[in-house]
Parts: structure tokens; C-alpha cells; sequence
């Protein structure tokens, strides 16, 4: 071998070392999102996990199965004048005045939030509210000018209205009219406190309209405000009832 | 033009399997396979959806952990990573605080997650809580916690060594401002996710002689307003490779590829939500495709 040989051959083997540590090179890829079952074939391949989880979901059924209330009569999501939506709305302004220190004069609950049909008389388990409830939204309360609670009513109405509670409108086709708020028919110059979900709030439902408003967070999910509610009812030895309510149509 | 060919012929590949029977045959010093599996915004569904609802029976921790466990005997090189939001939409968050979401994927042995929005939604103290039950690490480069209590537990990156592949896992979050209650996050500083991405990224590349960067992003896929988005970040890096996306619930029939600064590609992908999907991406390195390299064997060796 002669010099320049050895030289080359050496160079070659630095070469080759650095190319061990360094040149392994992403060339290409192949891809492939796996859908998630089970599958009866591989149930007992890992059964340290379900073993992990049992304890966990027999508690959690469990404490769903707990009755929180006791509902004195059927609550049906029905229309806006659905008992049921009316009693959230009511349990809206009470949990968005106690937390914010503040009056709120009324709430509305979106219909298409309502998420069973019925509220039925008789022991209330605490998953009934997780159903009733399913999204985490927030509750919130927005401060809108009296005309423009006004427009926001005309939009609510074109959807066939909304349940509400502090406040009372009639619909037509073409918007709201007639709209009291505690009993006083509604004040083009006044701020009125409204209690909503943040999602109606943040322009969620076709509800853009909502989104100019300064909006107060409680910080308290919408579900956990139904829940405390309700307990707090039972705590006081009573059953839920519905509201005498003057939403007309 | 030679980044072209390389980006087509990745993006080429990503479509077809035909090379999938070569690779398993040839693996072994000179060809190194890395299979990805990943998961985005599992929200606490810890049980497969119901019957009547939108995935009917779909996900669910323990077919996810069956079939990573399987992908696991068949691979010799696995990463199972998750994007962020593992927190939230269902009892078993409200119930048990977060504690069986990290304990079921300690169990599966993810190797890193990064935080979304909602990993935030019992606060700061809350996520500390929990932390224990995590055996994987957090990674992050974009908060900065030096004023929290999660100074020192969140990681700007991790390195994996898989054989001889070097694999650096980095992440980034989005804006938690108006997205989060300000108490819950408390003085975690949000940075720009495209600059703090990048830094890390080279580091990765040039320090600590990475192959292969993948950043866990919990920004969003893309949006129709110029909020920053996992194609925005793709588009903008020069040293990330593959983006694990979350946020948007965004479901891709297919990875996208995006050109980075330099063209060179940037893999993108996202599966939904709820554990509907189990990403899969399995990348193949070769050691002879260095260019470099090639070049100098034959005019020593010829």
C-alpha cells in the first residue's frame, strides 16, 4: 500500500465512524391513523390496565347513582316555556349573583343546551345533571344596553324563543315584543346584568350578536351552577318546583 | 432540486406501502425504522364513547393500551406521545381530578406529553397534584414557568436514543390569555411559539446531534385568521421535522407536508379527539442517503 493509499483508506474509515454516528438520515415515511376498538380478539392481552380503571368507574357509577334532589313534578325541556329551562335560568342568576356580589336581572338558557327532554318527579341522581349537562361551559354575565337586549331578543325569537327567567317577551315572526324585565316593560337606555353560558356568550348558536358585550366569568361551570343549585335547595328541605312564569307567546 | 425529489419522494411514500415489506426485511444498521404513535385533546374519556353518541364505541383507554401494546411487540423502536388536553369532558375529571388520565397512560408507557389549555383547568396547583402520577415527562419550550411552582417540572425538551437514533421531542402551547381563567394559570408567561420551537430545535439538530426533532403542539392545525397554527409553524421552522398537532380536534385522512424555510418537509398530524384515533407514523432512516457520504465512498473505494 502505498502512502496516498493509506491515507485514503484511513480517511475512509474516519469517514465510516462519523457515518455511525451521525448520518443515519430520515429518508420517508408511511402513515396510518388506526381507529380506536376494542376487539374481541386481544381482550385479555392487558389486563393490568382494566384492573387499574375497575375501582374507579365502580365509584364514579356509584356516586352518579346518588340522588342529590328530590323533583316534585315532570320538568319538561318543552318550548321556551319549558318548565325545565326556566329553572335553569332561575338557578343561573342565583349562582352568577352569589358569586360576582352582584344583581343579575335575568338569564337565559339556550334550548339547544338542554340536553335531556325531561327532568322526571321524584329522586334527581347526580349523573342525571352530567346528562342534562354534558359540555363544560362557563357560566357567565353579559352587561347589554336595553335596545340591544332588544335585537338580541329578535334573534332568540327568530329560533322560536328561548326559556328564560327575570325576564317575559311574546314572539312573532318578525322579532320580541312586549319584553318586561322584573315585571317593567324593558328600558332602551338601561344596562341590564344577563346571565348566560359562554358559549351562547362567545357567539356560540349563531349567537354573534352576543360578542360585543363585556362579558363577567364566575369561573363556575355551567353544570357544577345546576348541581349547587340543586343541593342547595334539598338543603334547605325542599323539592324543586317549578316557577309561576310570565314568559308568553 | 434535490430537496425537491427528496420531498416528493416523501411525500410519495407517506401514499403508498410498497416499500413497508422491504424495510421490515433490510432493518438493521444501515436502515433504522421509528414508529410514532400519538394522541391529541383525549378530554378524560377514559371508556369508549356511547352507543348514541357521535363515535359510537369508539376509543377508550383500554383498547388504546391493547393496541399499542401489540404495535409494541411487532416494532423495535416505539414513541407513544400525546399533544395536550388530556383534561376534561367527562366525570372522571370532575371526580378524580386528572389523577386516572395520567395513571392509564403511565400505564401504556407514553414516553412525553405537552400541555393544552385544559391540562390547566384545576389550575397550576392542581396539575402539580398530579404530576406524580405521570411516569412520562412534560415538554414545553413556550411557557415560561421561571415564577410558578412548575419552574423545574416541565422540560423545554427530551431526548430519546432508540438504537442508534437520536430523537429530540420538544413542544409548545397555545395562548392561554382569554382561553384559561387568569387564576389558573397564574404568571405562566406565554413566548412566541415559532421562535422558542425553533431554538430548540436547532439546539437539538446542531448540539445534541438529533436525526429527527418532533415538536407536540397544542397550537391548532390552521385557522382562517392569521393565528399561529401548526402550518404556520411547519412553514416558519428550519429544524422541526414532524409536528404531533392537537387543539383544533382536527381529524386528517392523511399527514401534511409542509415546506420549511429551508424546503425541506415538515410532517404534520392531528387525530381528532376523545382517543377516536391512535396516530401512526412510522419514519425510516438511511444511513447510504447521505449525500456526503455516498460520495466519498466511491472515490475512496473505487
Amino acid at each position: 500500500m502505498t502512502h496516498r493509499q493509506k491515507l485514503l483508506v484511513l480517511l475512509g474509515i474516519s469517514f465510516f465512524l462519523h457515518a455511525c454516528q451521525r448520518s443515519l438520515q430520515f429518508v420517508r415515511f408511511e402513515e396510518e391513523n388506526i381507529e380506536v376498538k376494542s376487539d374481541s380478539t386481544t381482550q385479555n392481552t392487558l389486563g393490568s390496565l382494566d384492573s387499574l380503571l375497575l375501582p374507579y368507574q365502580e365509584i364514579l357509577l356509584d356516586s352518579m347513582a346518588q340522588p342529590i334532589a328530590h323533583v316534585h313534578e315532570d320538568l319538561l325541556k318543552a318550548d321556551a316555556n319549558g318548565k325545565l329551562g326556566i329553572l335553569m335560568s332561575k338557578a343561573m342568576i342565583n349562582r352568577a349573583e352569589n358569586l360576582l356580589n352582584q344583581k343579575v336581572d335575568c338569564a337565559f338558557m339556550n334550548r339547544g343546551g338542554i340536553r335531556v327532554p325531561v327532568l322526571k318527579a321524584g329522586p334527581l341522581a347526580l349523573g342525571r345533571v352530567y346528562e342534562l349537562m354534558p359540555f363544560d361551559n362557563y357560566l357567565v354575565v353579559l352587561e347589554i344596553p336595553g335596545d340591544s337586549l332588544q335585537k338580541v331578543l329578535d334573534v332568540i325569537a327568530l329560533k322560536g324563543g328561548w326559556p328564560a327567567y327575570g325576564i317575559s317577551y311574546k314572539i312573532d315572526d318578525q322579532g320580541a315584543f312586549d319584553i318586561k324585565i322584573d315585571g317593567i316593560p324593558i328600558n332602551g337606555q338601561q344596562l341590564y346584568q344577563v346571565a348566560l353560558s359562554d358559549y351562547i356568550a362567545n357567539g356560540g348558536d349563531k349567537m354573534a350578536i352576543l360578542k360585543q358585550f363585556e362579558q363577567k366569568n364566575t369561573g363556575l361551570g355551567l353544570r357544577d351552577a345546576f348541581i349547587e343549585y340543586f343541593i342547595m335547595i334539598n338543603q334547605s328541605d325542599q323539592v324543586i318546583m317549578p316557577d309561576p312564569h310570565i314568559v308568553l307567546r | 432540486m434535490k430537496r425537491r425529489v427528496f420531498l416528493k419522494e416523501l411525500t410519495l411514500a407517506g401514499g403508498g406501502l410498497l416499500l413497508a415489506p422491504n424495510i421490515a426485511l433490510a432493518q438493521g444498521k444501515d436502515i433504522q425504522k421509528l414508529t410514532i404513535l400519538h394522541t391529541n385533546d383525549t378530554h378524560s374519556r377514559i371508556d369508549p364513547f356511547p352507543i348514541d353518541s357521535k363515535f359510537p364505541g369508539l376509543g377508550g383507554v383500554s383498547a388504546r393500551a391493547k393496541i399499542v401494546s401489540r404495535i409494541r411487540e411487532e416494532e423495535m423502536h416505539v414513541l407513544l406521545l400525546d399533544a395536550g388536553d388530556i383534561w376534561q369532558g367527562t366525570p372522571y375529571f370532575n371526580f378524580y381530578h386528572g389523577e386516572l388520565e395520567f395513571k392509564a397512560m403511565s400505564s401504556m408507557k407514553y414516553d412525553a406529553a405537552t400541555l393544552g389549555n385544559h391540562d390547566f383547568d384545576i389550575g397550576i396547583d392542581g396539575l402539580i397534584k398530579q404530576l406524580p402520577h405521570a411516569s412520562f415527562p412534560f415538554v414545553n419550550t413556550n411557557y415560561h414557568f421561571g415564577d410558578t411552582p412548575l419552574h423545574n417540572k416541565i422540560q423545554e425538551y427530551k431526548i430519546f436514543q432508540l438504537g442508534d437514533l437520536r430523537i429530540g421531542v420538544t413542544g409548545v402551547g397555545v395562548e392561554l390569555e382569554g382561553l384559561v381563567l387568569p387564576e389558573l394559570y397564574g404568571k405562566i408567561h406565554y413566548q412566541n411559539p415559532i421562535e422558542c420551537a425553533e431554538k430548540t430545535s436547532a439546539h437539538l439538530k446542531n448540539e445534541e446531534n438529533c436525526h429527527f426533532v418532533i415538536c407536540l403542539s397544542h397550537l391548532g392545525f390552521d385557522y382562517s385568521s392569521k393565528k399561529v397554527s401548526d402550518i404556520i409553524l411547519g412553514k416558519n421552522s428550519k429544524n422541526i421535522d414532524l409536528v404531533i398537532g392537537g387543539h383544533t380536534h382536527t381529524f386528517l385522512n392523511d399527514p401534511v407536508v409542509v415546506e420549511n424555510l429551508e424546503g425541506n418537509p415538515v410532517i404534520i398530524n392531528q387525530v381528532g379527539w376523545g382517543g377516536v384515533q391512535l396516530g401512526r407514523v412510522d419514519l425510516i432512516f438511511d444511513r447510504f442517503k447521505g449525500k456526503m457520504h455516498s460520495a466519498v465512498n466511491r472515490e475512496i473505494f473505487s
